[in-house]
């Protein structure tokens, strides 16, 4: 479906407006988001708080972007807000272990290798390495998601890509 | 030069689980719903406590002032408190009390002072 089209769906019906837009754009958004955690129940979470609030802003959606990039905005910062407050609570409350997992279990599933990698980074550290290595985001930009300088940014992101690159070099 | 290790990219159509776009779906429409319903029922609940609390304590002091002894000098009878004050093995405290709660003791309570202190 197009932009339009489901703006046009949103309009009449707001219920299958929704269910439109969820259903195009949920798997971009879970690959943009599932990397940035830690299992599949914190996505789904952010998932659906993403969806949420894309359905109170919808209606004063002006479209001078696409949903796709509004919506990957919106992607971001909550995603940035759910690290930022649950796992840094988490951590501060030593609640923090990831969950075991298949991913935990040995795999020649590349994916899960991947996200098992990942799942070796602090949080924070891997959102900017995701965001960065597999989204493209100028070093700028991520600096004014985390709210950190610029400089901070990239040594976060270099030392996340040395971490991975030794992980994967062991691997092979 | 160093080897580049291959880090693969992640693939949300591998990753994802099956029909997961439509549960995901159901389970936002559903939360939507339920705080959209809630709103409302939410306030009225928080209205109607606030009023409740406000109707019993209003009630509770209405009570409590409507049980407030009269001023003991205009409650008393001269006679009675006299006789309290000048002639304690006749008239105990528990007596005077009842003279208070009792008007229509009043006078024959002060008149049975002088003529039969069995009244008490």
């Amino acid at each position: 479906m197009t932009d339009a089209e489901i703006l046009h769906a949103f309009s009449k019906n707001q219920n299958q407006g929704m269910r439109a837009l969820i259903s195009a754009f949920t798997p971009y958004l879970y690959g943009l988001v599932r990397p940035m955690m830690f299992s599949h129940d914190e996505t789904d979470e952010v998932l659906q708080r993403v969806f949420i609030f894309a359905w109170k802003g919808l209606p004063n959606f002006r479209g001078d972007s696409t949903l796709k990039t509004w919506l990957h905005r919106i992607a971001l910062r909550t995603a940035w807000k759910y690290i930022d407050k649950e796992h840094s609570r988490a951590i501060n409350t030593a609640e923090f272990r990831p969950e075991p997992s298949s991913e935990d279990a040995p795999s020649a599933n590349p994916q899960l290798i991947l996200l098992k990698a990942l799942s070796g980074l602090p949080p924070k550290q891997r959102l900017i390495f995701v965001l960065r290595y597999f989204e493209n985001l100028p070093f700028a930009e991520l600096s004014a998601l985390t709210q950190t300088t610029e400089g901070n940014v990239k040594a976060q992101y270099h030392h996340a890509r040395t971490k991975l690159e030794q992980y994967f070099l062991l691997q092979h | 030069m160093k080897p580049k290790p291959n880090i693969p990219r992640f693939s949300a159509s591998e990753a994802m689980p099956f029909n997961y776009a439509q549960d995901l779906a159901d389970r936002v429409l559903s939360r939507q719903t339920i705080s959209k319903s809630e709103f409302p029922k939410r306030y009225t609940y928080l209205f109607l406590g606030a009023a409740g609390i406000v109707l019993l304590v209003g009630l509770f002091y209405r009570l409590n002032v409507s049980k407030q002894p009269p001023p003991i000098a205009e409650a008393i009878p001269k006679q009675v408190l006299e006789a309290y004050l000048w002639n304690e093995e006749q008239i105990s405290e528990a007596d005077l009390m009842l003279v208070l709660t009792g008007a229509e003791f009043k006078e024959s309570a002060i008149y049975g002072l002088e003529t039969d202190p069995l009244i008490f």
